[in-house]
Order: C-alpha cells, then sequence, then structure tokens
C-alpha cells in the first residue's frame, strides 16, 4: 500500500447465532423456542450451534444432545449443514454489497467489508455502520460490528470487543492499534485452538502480553502464527479482503443506435443475444429452462416473448430454433430501441448418463441399430428438440413419461415424469398378473349394475346388467372380484370389489362395486376402464 | 397360389421383390415392424409393416391393443415410443402386457383438436430418435396424409394412425388415403378372452386377409399369438372361433388383456 493512497478501512461483521438464525428464515420456531443444531461426532449427537434461548437454558456447543434433552425437553434439533451455512454466507456477501463491491466471508460466520473510500455514500463511519446494523438486523440477524485499519483488528474487537459496533479511528496510528487491542484476549488473533491454548497455559492470555516479546523469540517458542496475526492486525503485513466474483448475469441486452424493425435485423439481433447469453451460462455450468425475450419499442410499447425448454439448453442454435417460430409475433411499430434476454429458469446441466441413448449406441456398434433411426447423443438432441416444440405449443405438462407408482389403487398406480428424466433410467415395472384395462376413466364413472344372484360359472356378486350413458348393457360373462382397499392413510373410502365384464358385443369392462361397511348402505356401481 | 408349380412361384416372387425394389427406393434397407404372427406376417411384404410409413389401424379397442402390440414391437431397437392420445385415459399398467416397457412410452395427451394431433404427428415423425409414433386421429384428407408419409420417410420412423369405430363416420371408411397399409381390428365376442379379429383392408405389396388372433401369455410380448387365416370371417374355421374347452371365464383375467 503505498503512503499516499487512502487508509484501509475493513469492517468485520460477526453474528453469533448464524447456524440457527440462518434456519429461521424456514423454520421460523428457531426464534421462539429453544433449537439448536447437531452433528455426529464418534457416533454421538452433539450439539452444534444453540439459539439465544437454549444458551439461556443453558445449552452450549460441544454438550451431547442427550445432556441438552435433560436439561430442555422440548428443544428443536437439526441436523446442522455447514456446506449450506456457507452458502448462505455467500449469498449475505451478496447482499452486502450494497454497501461495498469488497465483501468477503470471514471464516464461517462473519463477513469483511473493505469499506475504504465507500464510508461518505453513506455518511460516515457510524451511519454505515448503523445502517448495516439495521440491514442485517431486518434479516433477523443478530450482528456484532467493528471497523479497524485491518481485517484482524475489525474480526477481534467484532468477536471480542467489548461494545459493538466499535471504530478504531481512521487516525490512529500503530500504537493506538496496540493500545486499542491489548485488552483482548488472545483467541482473537484467529489462532488455531492448540496455539492458543499454549499460550494462556504460559500466562500470556491478552494480546497486550504478547507485545514486549520479541517476534522471533514468539515464533520459537509458539511456531509462525502469534507472530504473523500479530503484524497482520497491526497493519505490518497486508491481508487482503477478496471480493467474491461478481455473479454472471443470466441475462444479455443490446441497444440499437438506429431501432430496428426488420425481421432480418431483429432474428440477428435475436442470435447475437443468445450466443451472448449462452456464454454467461457456460461460465456457470448452467443451461436455460425459460427464456423471456423482451423488446422495448421506441414509442415505449414492449412485446415480450417466452419460451420454454423441456431440458437445460445453452446451445444457441437450439434456443434459436425454440424463438424462430414466434419472432414474426413481435410487432417493431416504428423500430425496436432495445432488446433484453433473459434466462428466467436456469438448471445445472447434468453430465449424461447411462440411458436409452447411451444403450441404442452400444446396440448400433454390436448389431447395426434400427436403419433410419438415429443412435446416441444425436437421438438424444434430436428427441429434446422434439420436446420442446410440443411443449411450447401445449404446455410442457402435456407430454410426460408415466412410469409406476407403487400403489394399489389404479388411479395411483401411474406417475407422471419429466420424459427426458424419465428416460435417463429405467423404472420397475408393474407387478405381474394383474389385469389392468387399456383405458381408464378417471374418475371412475358412476352406473346403475344389477348383481348376479348365483351363476353356474360366473361368481355370485358379478353385476349381470349395468347402465351407462343412457344405455343398457347385459354383460355376458364376468371375472372377479379383485378387492382393493383403499389407502387408508390417504383417504378414508369403501373397499372395491373390480370384475371383468364383457357384454354381448364384445366390450370388456371394469366395473367395480364400492362396498360400504355399513351393510346397510346399498353398494354403489362404477365403471372404471376398457380392455382390449 | 397353390396351383402355381414352385419354380413359377419362385420367378414370381423375385420378381415382387425386383417391383417392390423398384417402387420403393431403399426397400431392402427399410427395416420392418412385423406383429410377431407368423401367419399374418407371412402376408406382409418383407414380414411386416413398413417402417417409414403411415398405416392406419381401426376397429374398437381391440385396435388400441393391436396398436401398443405393434408399438412394442417397433421399439424391439432401443429407443423411446410415442403416444399421442386424443384423451388422457390411455392407461399405462394396460399397455404393459403388450409388451410395451414402462418408462420408454412417451405419451401427449388431450390434444382434441385435429390440427394439433396432426402438427403433433409430423412433428413427432420427423424426428428420428423415435422407434414409433401412434396418433388418435378420426380422418384424414389427401394433404394431411400426403404430409406424414413425407414426414415417415424422411426419417424411417413408422407412423400409426390409431381410428375409432365409436367416433365420427363408423367403419368402413378410408381415413389415411396414403396408409401404406389399413387394418380393423375388433374383439371377437362370446370368447370370454382376449381375441382379436384382425383384418387386412390393404398392403401395398401384400395380400389382404383376415385372421383371429389370441394372446398366448398376456406376460409376455404377444409374439405367441395364435392365429388362423381365413378370406373372411365367415370361414373361419370353427374350432379357432370357439373357447377351448375347459376354458371358463374364470381365466379371463389370466388370458384377457
Amino acid at each position: 500500500m503505498g503512503v499516499l493512497s487512502t487508509p484501509r478501512r475493513i469492517l468485520a461483521a460477526w453474528f453469533p447465532w448464524w447456524p440457527v438464525e440462518r434456519l429461521a428464515w424456514r423454520f421460523p420456531e428457531a426464534r421462539t423456542r429453544p433449537f439448536v443444531t447437531i452433528g455426529e461426532q464418534r457416533g454421538r449427537l452433539v450439539i452444534e450451534a444453540v439459539n439465544p434461548r437454549a444458551a439461556g437454558a443453558g445449552l452450549a456447543p460441544g454438550m451431547p444432545l442427550a445432556d441438552g434433552r435433560a436439561i430442555v425437553p422440548d428443544v428443536i434439533a437439526h441436523s446442522d449443514d455447514p456446506a449450506a451455512d456457507a452458502h448462505a454466507l455467500k449469498r449475505l456477501a451478496r447482499w452486502a454489497d450494497v454497501f461495498t463491491p469488497r465483501v468477503m466471508p470471514a471464516g464461517v460466520d462473519g463477513l469483511f467489508l473493505d469499506v475504504g473510500g465507500c464510508t461518505h455514500l453513506h455518511g460516515g463511519e457510524e451511519a454505515l455502520l448503523a445502517a448495516l446494523g439495521v440491514g442485517l438486523g431486518g434479516l433477523g440477524l443478530t450482528s456484532r460490528l467493528a471497523l479497524a485499519g485491518t481485517p484482524g483488528a475489525a474480526w477481534a474487537l467484532a468477536r471480542h470487543g467489548e461494545k459493538s459496533p466499535a471504530i478504531v479511528p481512521r487516525s490512529a496510528g500503530p500504537a493506538e492499534m496496540k493500545e486499542a487491542l491489548a485488552g483482548l484476549p488472545v483467541a482473537a488473533l484467529r489462532l488455531d485452538a492448540d496455539v492458543v491454548e499454549a499460550l494462556v497455559s504460559f500466562g500470556l492470555d491478552r494480546i497486550g502480553a504478547l507485545y514486549p516479546f520479541d517476534p522471533g523469540a514468539l515464533a520459537k517458542r509458539f511456531g509462525p502464527g502469534p507472530r504473523r496475526r500479530l503484524e497482520q492486525i497491526l497493519g505490518f503485513v497486508e491481508e487482503p479482503v477478496i471480493s467474491l466474483p461478481p455473479p454472471l448475469p443470466r441475462e444479455a441486452r443490446r441497444a440499437f443506435a438506429e431501432p430496428i424493425s426488420a425481421a432480418d435485423s431483429i432474428r440477428a439481433a435475436v442470435e447475437a443475444l443468445l450466443e451472448d447469453l449462452c456464454r454467461n451460462l457456460s461460465r456457470t455450468g448452467e443451461g436455460a429452462r425459460r427464456l423471456r425475450l423482451i423488446c422495448h419499442r421506441g414509442d415505449g410499447a414492449r412485446s415480450v416473448l417466452v419460451a420454454g425448454t423441456s431440458r437445460p439448453l445453452r446451445r444457441s442454435r437450439l434456443l434459436m430454433n425454440l424463438f424462430a417460430g414466434k419472432l414474426e409475433r413481435i410487432d417493431p411499430g416504428f423500430g425496436i430501441e432495445k432488446m433484453v434476454l433473459s434466462a428466467e429458469v436456469v438448471e445445472v446441466v447434468e453430465e449424461e448418463q447411462e440411458d436409452w441413448f447411451a444403450r441404442a449406441e452400444a446396440a448400433a456398434a454390436g448389431r447395426g441399430g434400427w436403419t433410419g433411426g438415429e443412435d446416441g447423443a444425436g437421438g438424444r438432441e434430436e428427441l429434446a428438440a422434439l420436446l420442446d416444440r410440443l411443449g411450447n405449443r401445449f404446455g410442457f405438462g402435456s407430454v410426460a413419461c408415466p412410469v409406476p407408482r407403487q400403489s394399489w389403487l389404479p388411479e395411483r398406480a401411474v406417475e407422471l415424469r419429466e420424459p427426458l428424466a424419465a428416460l435417463r433410467r429405467r423404472g420397475p415395472g408393474w407387478p405381474e398378473g394383474r389385469c389392468r384395462p387399456l383405458r381408464l376413466l378417471s374418475p371412475p364413472e358412476r352406473v346403475e349394475a344389477v348383481a348376479r344372484e348365483s351363476g353356474e360359472s360366473e361368481p355370485a356378486g358379478a353385476p349381470a346388467f349395468f347402465r351407462w350413458r343412457g344405455r343398457r348393457r347385459r354383460l355376458r360373462a364376468a371375472e372377479g372380484p379383485e378387492r382393493l382397499e383403499c389407502e387408508w392413510w390417504l383417504e378414508d373410502a369403501p373397499s372395491r370389489d373390480y370384475y371383468l365384464a364383457e357384454d354381448e358385443e364384445g366390450r370388456r369392462y371394469w366395473i367395480f362395486c364400492e362396498r360400504p361397511r355399513d351393510p346397510a348402505v346399498p353398494p354403489r356401481w362404477f365403471l372404471h376402464g376398457f380392455f382390449a | 397360389m397353390s396351383h402355381v408349380p414352385k419354380t413359377k412361384r419362385r420367378a414370381l416372387e423375385a420378381l415382387r421383390r425386383e417391383i417392390r425394389r423398384i417402387e420403393i427406393p431403399g426397400e431392402a434397407g427399410v427395416a420392418c415392424l412385423s406383429p410377431g404372427i407368423p401367419e399374418i406376417d407371412g402376408a406382409l411384404p418383407g414380414g411386416g409393416l413398413r417402417a417409414g410409413c403411415v398405416h392406419e389401424i381401426g376397429g374398437d379397442e381391440a385396435a388400441t391393443g393391436f396398436c401398443a402390440v405393434l408399438l412394442a414391437r417397433a421399439g424391439s431397437a432401443p429407443g423411446p415410443l410415442m403416444w399421442l392420445a386424443r384423451g388422457d385415459d390411455l392407461y399405462l399398467p394396460g399397455l404393459v402386457r403388450y409388451g410395451i416397457e414402462p418408462g420408454r412410452l412417451l405419451v401427449a395427451s388431450r390434444l382434441r383438436r385435429r390440427a394439433d394431433m396432426l402438427w403433433a404427428m409430423e412433428e413427432a415423425l420427423r424426428c428420428r430418435a423415435l422407434r414409433g409414433v401412434v396418433a388418435e386421429v378420426d380422418t384424414l384428407d389427401r394433404a394431411a396424409s400426403r404430409r406424414l408419409m413425407l414426414a415417415a420417410e424422411g426419417s424411417g420412423v413408422p407412423g400409426l394412425v390409431l381410428w375409432s369405430e365409436a367416433g365420427r363416420g363408423g367403419a368402413g371408411r378410408v381415413r389415411v388415403p396414403t396408409a401404406d397399409s389399413r387394418w380393423r381390428v375388433t374383439t371377437v365376442p362370446g370368447t370370454g378372452m382376449t381375441r382379436w379379429r384382425v383384418e387386412v383392408l390393404h398392403c401395398r405389396g401384400g395380400r389382404p386377409g383376415c385372421w383371429v388372433v389370441e394372446m398366448a401369455s398376456p406376460g409376455r410380448p404377444p409374439c405367441a399369438a395364435r392365429a388362423s387365416r381365413g378370406m373372411a370371417a365367415t370361414r373361419l374355421p370353427r374350432r379357432l372361433a370357439r373357447a377351448p374347452r375347459g376354458m371358463a371365464a374364470r381365466d379371463l383375467s389370466r388370458l384377457a388383456g
């Protein structure tokens, strides 16, 4: 740092209840009731973080959960997730960039903000600290803030200082800095736990106690840590605040010097926008699921086009196909001045897995696949393009891949999956030997039926006639019943007796009789499907 | 053909093949889609329905089942299958009995408008990744039918147009003017088991005929169907039109589809 440059001003924020207060965004009870996060250590569940209520009741990190439950029986325990904590901290860092663009996570529960040169924008250092405190409070975070000339000093003051927010004045030199930090415990130096323990065992429990020692002697006995940290907090050694890389915009925009209105120009502009967008998406490994193109016209009107894809996509040529049929819907009016293309929904592009197409490739290599068929990745692309076209015309829910679901109830036995995801793996089949119709009426249609008293070959209770859609059908044969109980954990419905019945014309029906538990209530008949 | 001497018959066969080759370019390489029933396969050119063509299949519910059989056979090479349905009543557990593997069939439902259905079928037929397309269309005019044929020809994907006699128009009408083959499949009443009357009304390069087929074992793909050939339904051998002895209605569920 040159002599003429402005002195560094680093703001450290510490969130003493970070993991719990972060979870409180999703679980509001973490604010009002004793709440802890737990992790597993050597086969035991151990409390990792607590909220103020739990701490007030005597729970502390490191305590086995069983002990904690003995003290506070109704404590809510939630498994900890350090990765999610870190991710949330990163998002908080992005939020904090309204104060300064240089924000970095500090440890697992704090932030560094390099506010040098930014404070006047917020009305001074005190005002900035107050604004940050209010902002964090609005997010439900308890924070301790400190502003100093170095990250180390700010960190130490935020965590171990007496008051928050604490400010080491801009004019403070090394001597004042030393004095401001002298009373803090050595743990404020961001040292390893064993080094802190060693220092404390020598009676060196305050930072001030280290000042008289020769740095070389300190390093000899306690390793390089204390010396380096001291130099860092006093500013003799530079410690950078590395801001997070800015998020790549998931949008691309073009403003035109001359408003465009020709179809060719619009098409070229959309192609260029897609190129830009796809370049951004490829850096984050994402693909677009839904795109929105907004064309701003000279007279203030806008036209908007939306296109969806069946899988995350970042190939501009394929995305262009989705827009191709829609571009004529853009009304250029007196000319389009600006176009904004944004990826509204993005997903991570997954690596290809073994699936039908991979098998197709293998088959093609082995015994020459289906003639005329195109296999492998090309086939997947082609199918995805088809699904895109169908999806953009009929809606993405209209094409689905039905797969088995474990349920005895016919209407629940099928699950509709997204086509490309479902084709990726082979699901389980239906249990063999169950007789199911080709077409299923949903919901089942109420019919009037007459049960057989007894028959030579047909079982008693099977339907003999039924009236459906105004026509009476005589049933020549019936097979059954197959009794299906309803899933009582989902709904309370009577059991059903299913019969496969054939009428005189040869049509085969799937008819069921709802048998109420109360014998006084007459059974109701329904038609549920047709066989071939 | 039994009155034709063997040598002449062989020459005739060779001539027929030659004519087919001239008629349809790339005929030799066009894979065929067989119903898997030897008696019927034998009446079809090349032993099955031509891929890269549109075929018309009509009738009652049995036609749906027969489409499923053909589609399952079309999918013997890996790749997804597509069913374009007018409603949303197609029920996969029922289709599985005819050999369609779950997780492989893509179903587009509620394509109620004819224009939508035709557009979707044309798009699907252009997609070479698919192994077969079934569309529940009622009637096609010549232009639409021709478009579908061209789309199928370009990609080699077999297309099946499934129409229902219960719908408009009734039986006996030509639905797809350019169809490569035209079928009518109906259930045979009174047999107490899955038994279909399969009629080839027209087949380019093949012979029309009528058979009664029966699902031998529903769990397995229906290649093991029994068939009998007759020029008309009235000339069916009686013993096949009747249920086998001891086959009471109780066995219906085991055999029915």
